[in-house]
């Protein structure tokens, strides 16, 4: 672990145990983020992507939910072993988390600048005018003008509810911010310019970013590295440039055919077949055998560990694609 | 930084109650409720100058008037002046119901919250609560008061636990599907305590369906306060307890129909009133209705 990582995850695994089944969510991952830099985290629904991000604060519903083993390091002590008492010290404070619908992210009976004062409150010694003075000042950073203090959240449009949430999500200066599809509620205008947003405000503030999506587009735009998560694992990551020009996992190559593309002329786009395996019933082998076609006889019977091939490309595949395919 | 300032008294001091105030006096049957509810307080507290007679004062010459200038609201089979009977009752029934209302809310809700809240305490609370509700009513709160000794204020805190579960069971219903909600969970990735999300956010929001079941049970309690004190458990005669003279008077209904209907229609006042104060609460407080 370097002297520059700020969030290293190793060997989380996170399993819901239900009445008649167990459900493997998140199988083993490792991954490190550093100060500064914007990943990406990619994957279908139901991959594991926000159970991952939910077990960096500790918040995985419990029950059914439990974190089975593996260790969160942040800042060098372990999240996983800490109190309840010191785990909320961290949340808000130096990781936060803006979540998916801005629409039922806020509470309706509270005002929106009340509620960026109660974060303030929550993890800063300050008075009360003193914490709304940085709620305005927060809610004049992402745009909205300090008057609007007062008005409630209905008051408000998604795109500047979610604002909204980005300013109480930065209102204690997290060192990591865990963004889980903070686009997928809204509409293509207003995307660009949230997205614009936090990455303006993560320069300016000097933090991390997870960034949750299944928007390839967007990582691309937004992040320095970028991870294809898979049914619980991490099947390729790398950064940006090594991944989208040399892709090598199947898996992602799928990914990418399914989006439209401007450039080339395609009839028919060419979607992955088949459905994710059931959590609650993986494979013993690889988790994509069955809707990959380069699947091969290995495929079946063991499961591919993340692999460096080179300048920090990590793949998860015993049959790789060749370069340029 | 004067203008800043300026702003923010006003928007604070407009920002909850005020703002609420405002939208309640645009509801006028809820205001005029507000005003008799408050003009009944104040006759509560000054009985004493208000009322033409003593309540207990007996006088046999007098007995079973109809309603005249001298007796308003007539005179019962002792000669006891009605109207005055009425004016102090007002101080056993409104404390009875309120007091009531005021216990039983906060206890249930207190109690339906804990239980929804922590999954682990949800059936030890509520199936206690259930066994207080598989008593029929008066069996119970006969119980309750013989055990703890026939007066007033045991009579409040029977009625007040006969009214928990009810309270309880509607706090914890609300709570269950608050707390999945969204900016709860927001709220927690922040780092606020149990605590703090319960108080802040939680409740705020389940305060309507609790306003409407206190408004609505609060004539109930006193309904059921009379029935404790008709069998001798309570309020003690000559004490003028509104229920208690109806079911005094209900003899009379066929002979002297003003006996037992004026105290009743005190019961009906208090009631709308309360049920109307109520209802534009529960409006005046959330701010989406605007």
């Amino acid at each position: 672990m370097g002297e520059n990582t700020l969030l290293s995850v190793e060997d989380l695994v996170v399993k819901y145990f239900l009445r008649t089944s167990t459900c493997e969510a998140v199988n083993g991952i490792s991954f490190t983020i550093d100060k500064g830099e914007r990943v990406g985290l990619v994957g279908e629904t139901g991959a594991g992507k926000t159970t991952t991000a939910l077990s960096i604060l500790d918040l995985v519903p419990n029950p059914p939910g439990r974190i089975v083993s593996g260790k969160i390091i942040l800042n060098g002590e372990d999240v996983l072993a800490k109190s309840e008492a010191e785990v909320r010290k961290i949340r808000g404070n130096d990781v936060a988390m803006i979540f998916q619908d801005p629409m039922t992210s806020l509470n309706p009976v509270m005002t929106v600048g009340d509620q960026i004062t109660e974060v303030v409150r929550l993890h800063n010694d300050v008075g009360r005018f003193e914490a709304m003075d940085k709620a305005r000042d927060m809610l004049e950073l992402v745009g909205i003008p300090g008057e609007r203090y007062g008005e409630y959240p209905h008051q408000f449009s998604g795109g500047m509810k979610q604002r909204v949430l980005i300013a109480m999500a930065l209102a204690c200066n997290p060192k990591l911010l865990i963004a889980d599809e903070p686009t997928s509620a809204l509409d293509v205008t207003i995307q660009a310019q949230v997205l614009d947003l936090i990455n303006g405000l993560r320069e300016k503030l000097g933090m991390s970013l997870l960034l949750i999506t299944h928007d390839l587009g967007v990582v691309a735009e937004t992040c320095d590295r970028v991870m294809i998560m898979y049914a619980g694992s991490i099947v390729e990551s790398g950064t940006i440039r090594a991944v989208y020009k040399n892709i090598k996992h199947p898996y992602t190559k799928g990914l990418f055919g399914s989006i439209p593309r401007l450039d080339i002329e395609t009839e028919r786009l060419d979607p992955i077949k088949g459905m994710m395996p059931d959590p609650s019933n993986l494979p013993e082998g690889c988790a994509f055998c069955e809707r990959c076609p380069n699947a091969i006889e290995e495929c079946k019977t063991k499961r591919p560990q993340l692999e460096d091939i080179g300048d920090g490309h990590m793949v998860a595949c015993f049959n790789p694609l060749k370069e340029g395919a | 930084m004067a203008k800043k300032d300026g702003y923010q008294k006003e928007k604070l001091g407009r920002s909850q109650f005020q703002l609420a105030w405002i939208r309640l006096k645009e509801n006028k049957f809820a205001l005029v409720s507000l005003y008799i509810i408050i003009a009944i307080i104040l006759i509560a507290i000054f009985a004493p100058l208000l009322a033409p007679y003593d309540y207990a004062a007996q006088n046999y010459d007098e007995i079973l008037l109809f309603p005249s200038l001298k007796h308003p609201f007539g005179t019962d089979q002792f000669g006891r002046d009605i109207f005055s009977r009425v004016i102090y009752g007002t101080r056993y029934s409104l404390v009875i119901g309120l007091c009531t209302m005021i216990f039983s809310c906060i206890l249930g809700v207190f109690l339906g919250t804990l239980a929804a809240y922590y999954p682990k305490l949800d059936n030890p609370i509520m199936r206690f609560l259930d066994i207080f509700g598989s008593i029929p009513d008066m069996a119970l709160l006969m119980c309750l008061v013989v055990i703890m000794g026939s007066n007033m204020r045991n009579m409040i805190i029977a009625l007040a636990l006969y009214y928990t579960p009810g309270y309880a069971r509607l706090a914890r219903a609300k709570v269950l599907t608050l707390r999945n909600e969204e900016y709860v969970e927001a709220s927690i990735a922040l780092g606020a305590s149990d605590a703090r999300i319960l108080l802040t956010h939680i409740l705020p929001n389940a305060v309507a369906p609790l306003i409407v079941r206190f408004t609505m049970s609060t004539g109930g309690s006193i309904l059921e306060a009379a029935g404790l004190s008709f069998i001798g458990l309570g309020i003690q005669p000559p004490k003028p307890e509104w229920g208690l003279m109806i079911s005094q008077g209900r003899g009379f209904l066929s002979t002297n129909w003003y006996y037992p209907i004026l105290p009743g229609l005190c019961i009906v006042l208090l009631s709308y009133c309360l049920n109307y104060l109520g209802d534009g609460l529960r409006d005046a407080l959330d701010p989406r209705l605007n």
